[in-house]
């Protein structure tokens, strides 16, 4: 109740200040949002309740992301008020000029690395870590680094993305080089031989990953910790490494709309506190709202890293590279 | 009456060219029984199909009763449905899916006709076929015959201009055939229709038809009655398919009044010639067996050969053997009551006018 | 005339719906950029098939193909002889076994084999472990026999329906003279029954190899653990290395698969070209008898029974399983106290669910409806008419088909959104049809040879014209042939994924679209609970739909 109190103030506090009509947004009735993050269907339905506009979750994967928004888009006929994507297709959309620029004061609470793009905003990282049962292993069979990976013990018991074709995954392993977690190029090549030489189970992306570890087929595998609080009470855990890694989720203004006013209000709601913590909270996604935490235990006390994001020729040039080394 | 003028269908297969009708004219006179006879590639079931609708020739005309349904010059093609035909299929087509009476109400239906109009027709085609009572049999739970007369039965119930056949009575057996044929005789007879008859079975072709066709390799050589065609043929073909036969050359050398004398050599053979005559000129003639008399000395008026008896066989009404003159073989019938033994010395009798000669 | 006509109006009808999506992948093919269309390039052919992986992709498609054609045909042969021409008793259960696979969602099928077969717990393994007190696994799932085994399961419910009305509709005499001359009832079969049923074998082999060149479903799941790729999965891989995603390229690769299939249905054509010489129903022995099997019966029928187990309960056990426990795991007495009807609450509390069954339905009902009323009319030209056109016509009618579903979707993405029916699920419907009008035109093609040609010339002599000879004398026959199209038409329909996945928009969902949601956000419970309702109204319209068949053909009989 005191929360609900607190986002209306926000709103008649913003309403007063933003430049769009409240009224209009009212008027144009629905907003419509694209996105590959999922599981989101709860906050949509929050967003209906709270502002009377019928929020509308298009979901579409990331594979099929950049080919249907630009078809519409060619064609007239994007529905999209809204898009919510990885950076590296949002930038593309920046580029065809899809986007539109957004207020940056809605991201007060953010880090300035989240609000760097006038088009772009960073809500959440895509974090990735070591995931494992935690019936089956205990103690100290826990990894507590990466290196913990390429145990001889571990052979035949990793499930991971396919490492030469899966575009987050590849950005992924470049990041752990680029963030220099292991301390030397060296070590990093080391480790991914190391694990290559564990055979790991490839599967097409990360959403097949803890179903194979939760059924004890494998015992873990490189996934992702939101899996914790998706598919609870599947008895998963995370290796509590001191860093994490993850591409960015952003989101953005289709500048097109026909729905301006409900767009901007939306995109206001979608990155305040409130909503926020109920994309922790529901999904198990890590925002960059200060103070805002997924239900994670000891989520808060991890360094979660942006990745840089790769192009295309690069993802294409590191698949083939780790395609060497993983498939031998 | 159907006329047909200059009829082709050519078949491209292989590389090769398959005359399948090849400039046909024939009139098919009405409320006759007319029938296309031949082997079986020589085109009869084609020319059937396409009179009835179901091949489009390539070139050619035809017409029935006054009404032009094909015309390639013309650029006339009435569909089979409307010309108004019945026919009777090999396989007699009997829908399996169907009782008797709805097989056989199925062109009235199509004639748009009221439902007590097709019941009444139906039963009095049912009661013409001998098959009362068999209305609500499924088409597939009666005999081989009894499915004949269905498909009889359909062909007739919409009182069609002409009714077809194509080869209805090769699926029956010998002595049901036989008396069908008979009963079909009768039947198209009284009934006056007109009836396009196909098959490759000359004793049902002589039996059955009012006039005969004879086609080969897509060409009609000849028609004529059945007696014309049995005892007149023009040509050795049709000699030969129509029946037993036996067939020696020579050269025409005078006329004697009626006659037309040949050389051959057996000597002078009298006969009645059905081609021009011309001194010298190749020709042949033919006797049918049955027309040999076999005697002990040659008898004046009469075409005689001396030769010797064999192979005498007993088949029950006859004896069938063969009289060797000098390598030569004729086929000749023995009476039963006849007291002849093999290798005995025989002369070969026939009369004039049964001896043909053609000179092709 | 009409036939030229009829032919003609097929050709563009047909044509517009199949050429129209693979057209613009051609053309994206050859573009360099997809965003804007624009720019002419070879580039992605020539990167596309100089990979120096291409070749050991097509060896591992070709026997991936083959293997599970020849394993999906050679099990319906066996299961429709049984079922139309034995006495082996149970006889309901062998149509129940032909069509259930059709109605798992193929990534269930998939996953639930993996629950049975993987190399480190599965089931069935552990099992045998213990039974033969062996020291390790004995049945690796990842490898192409497992993929063989798991999509030929999956595709025999196409060779079933093919084959079975062929079977059912034999021309007795055919086989009675056989045993005359002295041959055995196994040696009739071999040289005689199978030699005769030619096109139907053919039919649902080449089916087959089309339908699993472009399956998805068993190459990611079971192919990609096992490192093994194919042609789907080796596009895919294309697709996902990248964020903008080229579909171009991905079009490029799938023009093989394109190519190969047009070839396929070419020589097929051409094998079966006389089809005067397989016509087997006349008006005469339109009742098969059956063969008795005396004391093999109940061996027989002990196997077709351990193929039912295998092929329904095991998967739809686990399925059960699956839908009552909070998450995947192996099952023990552990399991239970977990068990509850949560996930199945949740499903039938949530209105997309609800909202992707009602439009299945609808495109299940309706869309086959429509897909088989085509269907008659193609495969009536494409049997009956014979001429170059007719081929051009089955030509057409696979082209959509045979293309890899993930890209055949983006082609049809790139038509509809010219038209106004984008995002609706008009465009799904017509998709549907589109893609899936083999699936129509196959068993009625096999149902179309086998009636003889006096059986509809009689009817046209009878004074009915074409469309009273359609309705009065081919349809009633066809009756069978019907049937089976209308089921495989509506089950796809029903679990239509790769076109829905694109194509659908909040308010057109489906329900393959629901389930693969599920399955990204690791739902499995819920995402059993939605299949086995999914399974069970399949179950339900190809019962009815059954009965009715049975009831029309009966009345004539």
């Amino acid at each position: 109740m005191k929360k609900l109190l607190l986002v209306m103030i926000f709103f008649l506090f913003s309403f007063a200040v933003y430049s769009f009509d409240a009224d209009m947004a009212k008027k144009e009735g629905q907003v419509n949002l694209y996105a590959n993050i999922t599981a989101i269907e709860p906050l949509m339905e929050k967003f209906t309740a709270d502002t009377g506009i019928k929020g509308i979750y298009t979901r579409i994967s990331t594979s099929k992301y950049l080919a249907t928004v630009l078809t519409e888009y060619s064609a007239g006929k994007l529905q999209a008020d809204v898009v919510q994507g990885p950076m590296p297709i949002l930038q593309i959309l920046k580029d065809k000029g899809v986007l539109k620029k957004y207020d940056k004061s809605y991201l007060k609470d953010y880090p300035d690395w989240a609000k760097s793009d006038d088009y772009i905003a960073a809500f959440g990282i895509e974090y990735v870590a070591i995931i494992y049962n935690k019936e089956l292993v205990k103690g100290d069979d826990i990894p507590k680094k990466y290196e913990d990976l390429t145990d001889p013990k571990w052979k035949n018991k990793i499930v991971m993305p396919d490492p030469a074709s899966h575009a987050t995954t590849i950005s992924w392993l470049v990041g752990l080089k680029e963030n220099n977690i292991f301390g030397s190029n060296e070590a990093w090549m080391d480790f991914l031989k190391k694990l290559a030489a564990n055979k790991p189970m490839f599967v097409k992306s990360f959403s097949p990953t803890p179903a194979p570890i939760e059924s004890g087929e494998k015992l873990l595998g490189i996934s992702m910790p939101k899996y914790i609080i998706t598919k609870a009470p599947a008895p998963l855990d995370w290796a509590k490494t001191d860093t994490l890694l993850g591409s960015p989720r952003g989101i953005a203004l289709v500048e097109k709309s026909s729905r301006p006013n409900a767009a901007e209000l939306f995109f206001k709601y979608w990155l305040s506190a409130s909503n926020m913590q109920m994309l922790a909270d529901k999904v198990g996604e890590y925002v960059l709202a200060k103070g805002v935490f997924p239900p994670i235990n000891g989520i808060e006390k991890a360094k979660v890293l942006p990745i840089r994001e790769l192009s295309d020729e690069e993802i294409k040039k590191w698949g083939a590279e780790f395609k060497k080394i993983f498939y031998n | 009456m159907i006329k047909i003028r200059g009829l082709r269908k050519y078949y491209h297969a292989d590389g090769k060219v398959i005359k399948a009708l090849d400039d046909i004219n024939i009139e098919i006179p009405s409320n006759k029984i007319f029938t296309l006879l031949g082997p079986s590639g020589c085109g009869k079931t084609t020319l059937l199909r396409s009179i009835v609708g179901l091949e489009t020739p390539d070139s050619g005309e035809i017409e029935i009763d006054g009404e032009v349904v094909f015309s390639s010059e013309k650029n006339i093609y009435v569909p089979t449905e409307k010309r108004g035909l019945g026919m009777v299929f090999q396989t007699y087509a009997i829908w399996p899916h169907m009782t008797i009476f709805q097989n056989i109400s199925y062109p009235l239906e199509n004639l748009k006709l009221k439902k007590d109009e097709i019941n009444r027709r139906v039963k009095d085609v049912l009661r013409l076929v001998q098959l009362e009572g068999f209305e609500n049999r499924p088409a597939t739970k009666i005999s081989g015959g009894q499915q004949q007369r269905v498909a009889l039965a359909r062909a007739l119930v919409a009182k069609p201009k002409v009714i077809l056949f194509d080869e209805p009575l090769s699926n029956l057996d010998a002595k049901l055939r036989e008396e069908t044929r008979r009963e079909l005789k009768t039947f198209l007879t009284e009934l006056g229709i007109t009836a396009i008859y196909v098959t490759h079975d000359r004793v049902e072709a002589l039996a059955l038809s009012d006039v005969i066709a004879v086609m080969k390799s897509g060409r009609v050589i000849e028609t004529g009655a059945p007696k014309e065609i049995y005892f007149r043929p023009r040509s050795s073909f049709v000699a030969d398919f129509i029946g037993k036969v036996n067939i020696f050359k020579g050269k025409f050398s005078q006329k004697d009044g009626e006659f037309t004398v040949l050389n051959t050599l057996f000597g002078d053979i009298k006969g009645v010639a059905s081609g021009e005559y011309s001194n010298d000129k190749d020709a042949m003639f033919f006797i049918r067996p049955e027309f040999i008399k076999l005697k002990n000395e040659p008898l004046k008026d009469l075409n005689c050969i001396k030769g010797r008896l064999k192979n005498l066989i007993f088949i029950g009404e006859y004896y069938e053997a063969e009289v060797d003159v000098n390598g030569n073989i004729f086929s000749v019938t023995i009476s039963p009551d006849e007291e002849l033994r093999e290798n005995d010395e025989v002369f070969v009798c026939f009369e004039p006018k049964y001896t043909v000669i053609i000179d092709d | 005339m009409f036939r030229r006509n009829l032919t003609l109006t097929l050709i563009i009808i047909v044509g517009f719906l199949t050429i129209c999506p693979v057209f613009m992948l051609l053309w994206g093919s050859f573009l360099k950029d997809l965003g804007t269309f624009s720019g002419f390039t070879f580039e992605k052919y020539i990167l596309a098939y100089t990979d120096p992986e291409f070749l050991g992709i097509v060896k591992n498609t070709v026997l991936f193909v083959v293997g599970s054609a020849f394993f999906a045909t050679v099990l319906a042969i066996f299961l429709s002889y049984m079922n139309t021409r034995t006495n082996i008793p149970f006889k309901f259960l062998f149509k129940v076994i032909s069509i259930i696979p059709m109605m798992i969602p193929h990534i269930l099928f998939a996953v639930s084999w993996v629950l049975l077969l993987n190399p480190s717990n599965g089931i069935l393994n552990t099992l045998l472990m213990n039974m033969f007190n062996l020291s390790d696994t004995p049945i690796n799932i990842y490898s192409l026999s497992g993929m063989i085994f798991v999509e030929g399961l999956l595709d025999l419910p196409i060779a079933y329906l093919i084959i079975a009305p062929a079977m059912s509709a034999f021309d007795i005499s055919l086989e009675e003279s056989s045993k005359v001359c002295g041959a055995s009832d196994i040696k009739t079969f071999f040289r005689i029954t199978l030699p005769v049923l030619r096109p139907a074998i053919m039919a649902s082999f080449i089916l087959v190899v089309v339908r699993s060149l472009a399956s998805f479903a068993v190459p990611s799941v079971i192919g990609m653990p096992g490192r093994i790729y194919v042609l789907s999965t080796h596009i895919y891989r294309v697709i996902a290395s990248g964020f903008s995603a080229d579909y171009g390229m991905a079009a490029a690769i799938g023009m093989s698969a394109l190519v190969a299939s047009v070839i396929l249905i070419y020589i097929y054509r051409y094998l079966t070209s006389e089809t005067s010489r397989f016509v087997t129903i006349s008006s005469r022995g339109f009742k098969p008898s059956v063969v008795n099997l005396k004391s093999s019966k109940y061996p027989l029928f002990f196997i077709v029974a351990f193929i039912s187990f295998l092929l329904i309960i095991v998967p739809v056990i686990v399925l059960i399983y699956t839908s009552l426990t909070p998450y995947i795991m192996a099952p023990s007495m552990r399991a239970v106290p977990m068990m509850s009807l949560k996930n199945w609450i949740e499903v039938l509390k949530d209105p997309i669910s609800l909202l992707s069954l009602k439009n299945s339905l609808f495109l299940g009902v309706f869309g086959a409806t429509i897909g088989v009323i085509l269907s008659v009319f193609v495969s009536y030209v494409i049997v009956k008419v014979k001429t170059k056109s007719a081929g051009l016509l089955e030509s057409l009618s696979f082209l959509s088909f045979s293309f890899p579903g993930i890209v055949i979707g983006v082609g049809f993405m790139w038509f509809f959104v010219k038209t106004p029916l984008y995002g609706t699920i008009w465009a799904l419907l017509i998709g549907y049809i589109a893609t899936y009008l083999p699936y129509g035109i196959r068993p009625l093609s096999s149902a179309f040879i086998q009636i003889h040609d006096s059986l509809e010339e009689s009817s046209k002599v009878c004074g009915a014209s074409y469309f009273t000879t359609l309705k009065k004398i081919i349809i009633p026959l066809l009756i069978p042939g019907i049937v089976s199209s209308w089921i495989l038409m509506s089950t796809m329909f029903f679990r239509e994924l790769t076109l829905s996945v694109v194509l659908s928009r909040p308010g057109s969902e489906v329900l393959a679209v629901q389930i693969l949601r599920f399955s990204e956000d690791g739902l499995w419970g819920r995402l059993s609970a939605l299949g086995i309702i999914m399974i069970f109204c399949s179950s339900l319209i190809v019962v009815i739909v059954s009965l009715i068949g049975k009831k029309l053909s009966k009345a004539h009989v």
